[in-house]
């Protein structure tokens, strides 16, 4: 579980292009969205579909049902976890 | 500078006809143009349904009596945009013969349907003649014979109605003496990918304005006007007494909950106009069938008109799909003759109201009506609104 | 009515940006000129930064500092031009789907790739709601944006806009472009430049821009629509992309013994590098002298009333008059 953080601390880095974040900077229960966290937007969330789908095989075809799998690194770990 | 400018030819085509008496037609016989893929090259074609105009580029190429061995010479672009801007160009023929004709068109991806079939495949790199959005202009500049100004807009899907409010410019400081506006954009896998990485494409018929919509079809076509000054036209289809482009300052591809882009582009545009609200007739909203657009373009009528107090209004785009570029181009050309011909078209495949906005659009063909003064939406990526307000 | 140029800035290939015509160019070695990078944080989040290509940086980050030089917070009008858009995530997305059948390419090139990105990004970095315009006409997308740009001032409907042109050269188009005919004698390069044009004086004025689509320009007559003759002319700037440029020689022999300037050999050939020449020429109005080494033909004489922008690429022509207040 804490290794698939790690690696989707990396890929979100990578993918979104935050450039000023390393791993260490991003806890696992920060919030990806709102101003109290990464204040990632919904570009980003779309983003994230795609990461979600290339990288772990899952599909989310409706961006609302992505919003509570996408509140941290954890729901989105919990998540991938659940599907495998 | 405050010229009245008239609109004096009309050319248009789309996915329900590739000239004005097709597109008319299907508009009165309620027949959409949104089909299974036939055209374009996709891996999607079995997925997804689009307004493609129904000729392939060979057949558009012998319409415009252009010769076989020179068809490579033009993107698909640009054979719309000659095909509408030709028709459009005729009608105002019988106006003044000898006069300095400008051309103000738009797109989005002007050559994208060449580049993409042969970028990484082909060592010879001339195809990319055909790349620039400016391309299709200048063809379409050449092919009617008015070589004194050129340009393009792009605004993303407001483009056309922002070609009109430059060639006005033109047009009231004496720049040209009559000027062919709209815009045109062909469909490319390029388009069709993007709209769908946005996650905004309903796999099905659109829905505009009902409360289950689920995105837009995407959709090829093109539609110009051709303006002039009301002191030098023999004759006239409508005048143009008001149009306006404001910013939605908001989000790069949304649009925002308040409708304030869609609202400051109505509101302006009809102070333009010195009409009121009650003057209008028609509206003929932007209305992509996204969960987005339609909201807002919702909240900001109710703003408007005041809620209960809407105007007849409705979508074209049910019929047509998302021409983007020439969404304004074939609205505007749609709007002209619903003032001609005193009609309201239908917003096809609405069933049920989105909630709280209780807005319901037209969902019949209506005749007979005075159809005296029509606006035109038109709002595209980067916050950009535009409308056009067209009058008897 | 006149109209005038309130401030300008320029991102290029030399070291123009918030700064005086350079004294030195530095010259290009072997590929196309790409422009210097300024601090780009000083102007922009690094959140909005992160998913910027070079020219909406660039595009954005001249606009900032013009506006700011100007006092301006929001401008009644932001109008761009730019000859081939976001051409880094055109062809990334392209790629992309080329590369990998198209399945799933990543939206944020698709989003960024359309050429309003710009000015689209500056409504909303500046909460500005009002008129937002991109042209795209080739060689004379800065030339219609401009013209625009004029019109609106002369008709009462802003005292301030913004306007400018802007390109850029990934390596990409780079290697896809440089053997196109239009361009086999020419240094490719990127870069922007923008302007506050005003009704507000300031010592520069815009005599106007004439676009030219016809093979011919007879300049003389060209003139007369500014109320100039070729006597009046103090100093040109031409398109030159080289020492002995065909395209250039009958309209620089009409000036023969008058400064010359070219500009394109050190900041490159592009759609929108007259908008180079626009800023160039401000700066010579402004600082009434001319560097040596921007100057082909002709001698610095340290007076400088009216100047004349000369751009020809492929018959697509324009003129830019500019004179001193």
């Amino acid at each position: 579980m804490s290794e698939l953080k790690e690696e989707l601390k990396k890929q979100l880095i990578e993918q979104l292009n935050l450039e000023d974040f390393e791993v260490s900077d991003i806890d696992d229960n920060d919030l990806l969205f709102g101003d109290n966290g990464l204040a990632l937007d919904s570009i980003d969330a779309l983003e994230i579909i795609v990461l979600l789908e290339k990288e772990y095989g899952i599909k989310i075809a409706d961006p609302k049902q992505g919003k509570d799998i996408m509140t941290s690194v954890q729901t989105l770990a919990d998540y991938i976890e659940s599907k495998r | 500078m405050n010229d009245s400018i008239v609109v004096t030819g009309i050319g248009v085509v789309c996915s329900i006809g590739t000239n004005v008496r097709e597109c008319f037609s299907s508009l009165k016989n309620e027949r959409a143009g949104i089909e299974p893929i036939q055209y374009l090259n996709t891996v999607h074609k079995e997925r997804f349904k689009l307004g493609e105009v129904k000729r392939s580029n060979e057949e558009l190429v012998a319409m415009l009596g252009l010769s076989h061995n020179d068809a490579d010479k033009y993107s698909r672009t640009a054979l719309l945009a000659m095909l509408a801007g030709r028709e459009a160009m005729q009608m105002a023929e019988a106006s003044n013969g000898a006069m300095r004709t400008g051309v103000v068109s738009s797109t989005t991806v002007g050559g994208m349907d060449v580049t993409e079939q042969k970028y990484l495949k082909q060592a010879d790199h001339s195809y990319l003649q055909t790349h620039p959005c400016g391309d299709s202009t200048r063809q379409l500049a050449h092919f009617i014979g008015a070589t004194g100004y050129y340009t393009t807009l792009n605004t993303a899907c407001s483009s056309g109605t922002n070609a009109l409010i430059h060639g006005v410019r033109l047009l009231r400081h004496g720049i040209v003496d009559r000027v062919v506006v709209g815009g045109v954009d062909a469909l490319t896998m390029f388009t069709l990918n993007g709209f769908n990485s946005l996650m905004i494409l309903d796999t099905e018929h659109c829905k505009p304005f009902d409360k289950n919509r689920k995105g837009l079809n995407l959709a090829e076509g093109a539609g110009y006007l051709v303006l002039e000054k009301e002191q030098d036209a023999n004759h006239f289809l409508c005048k143009v007494p008001g149009f306006a482009n404001a910013n939605d300052a908001y989000h790069q591809t949304a649009s925002s909950p308040e409708g304030n882009g869609a609202f400051s582009s109505m509101s302006q545009a009809l102070e333009m106009s010195g009409l009121s609200t009650d003057d209008i007739d028609y509206v003929n909203v932007h209305g992509t069938g996204t969960n987005n657009n339609d909201l807002s373009e919702g909240v900001a009528l109710n703003r408007l008109f005041g809620k209960g107090k809407v105007p007849q209004f409705s979508s074209t785009k049910a019929y047509t799909g998302h021409t983007l570029a020439a969404a304004a181009g074939i609205e505007a050309v749609f709007s002209v003759l619903a003032i001609q011909n005193d009609i309201i078209y239908p917003n096809l495949n609405f069933e049920e109201a989105i909630e709280d906005l209780e807005l319901i659009p037209n969902t019949k063909v209506l005749e007979g009506k005075g159809v005296n003064n029509v606006m035109s939406n038109s709002f595209g990526f980067g916050g950009n609104n535009s409308t056009v307000i067209f009058s008897k | 009515m006149k109209l005038y140029i309130k401030s300008s800035d320029c991102i290029s290939a030399q070291a123009t940006f918030e700064s005086a015509l350079p004294a030195e160019l530095s010259l290009p070695e072997n590929g196309g000129l790409t422009c210097l990078k300024p601090d780009y944080k000083k102007f922009i989040s690094p959140k909005l930064l992160r998913r910027m290509s070079p020219i909406i940086r660039n595009g954005v980050t001249c606009s900032l500092s013009t506006l700011k030089q100007a006092n301006i917070e929001v401008p009644d009008a932001i109008i761009v031009g730019t000859a081939l858009g976001c051409l880094k995530d055109t062809a990334s997305f392209l790629t992309q789907l080329i590369e990998e059948n198209e399945e799933l390419p990543n939206p944020t090139h698709f989003i960024q790739s359309t050429h309003n990105t710009i000015a689209g990004q500056l409504a909303l970095l500046l909460k500005c709601t009002n008129y937002n315009f991109t042209f795209s006409q080739m060689h004379n997308s800065f030339e219609c944006a401009l013209l625009d740009a004029q019109l609106m001032l002369l008709d009462e409907q802003a005292n301030n806009v913004l306007v400018g042109g802007v390109d850029e050269l990934p390596e990409v188009s780079y290697e896809l472009t440089k053997d196109l005919d239009c361009y086999k004698e020419a240094t490719l390069g990127e870069g922007g430049s923008f302007f506050v044009l005003s009704t507000e004086e300031s010592s520069v004025e815009l005599k106007g821009v004439k676009i030219i689509n016809s093979p011919d320009c007879n300049i003389e007559e060209e003139l007369k629509h500014f109320n100039l003759s070729i006597n009046d002319v103090d100093v040109v700037i031409g398109g030159d992309v080289a020492e002995n440029d065909a395209t250039y020689s009958a309209f620089q022999h009409k000036f023969e013994g008058k400064p010359y300037v070219w500009y394109k050999p050190f900041m490159g050939e592009f759609g929108t590098a007259s908008s180079m020449a626009l800023w160039i020429a401000s700066k010579i109005i402004e600082e009434q002298t001319i560097p040596q080494c921007w100057l082909k033909s002709g001698m610095d004489f340290n007076n400088y009333n009216n100047v004349v922008i000369y751009n020809n690429v492929g018959g697509e022509q324009s003129l830019i008059v500019l004179s001193k207040n």
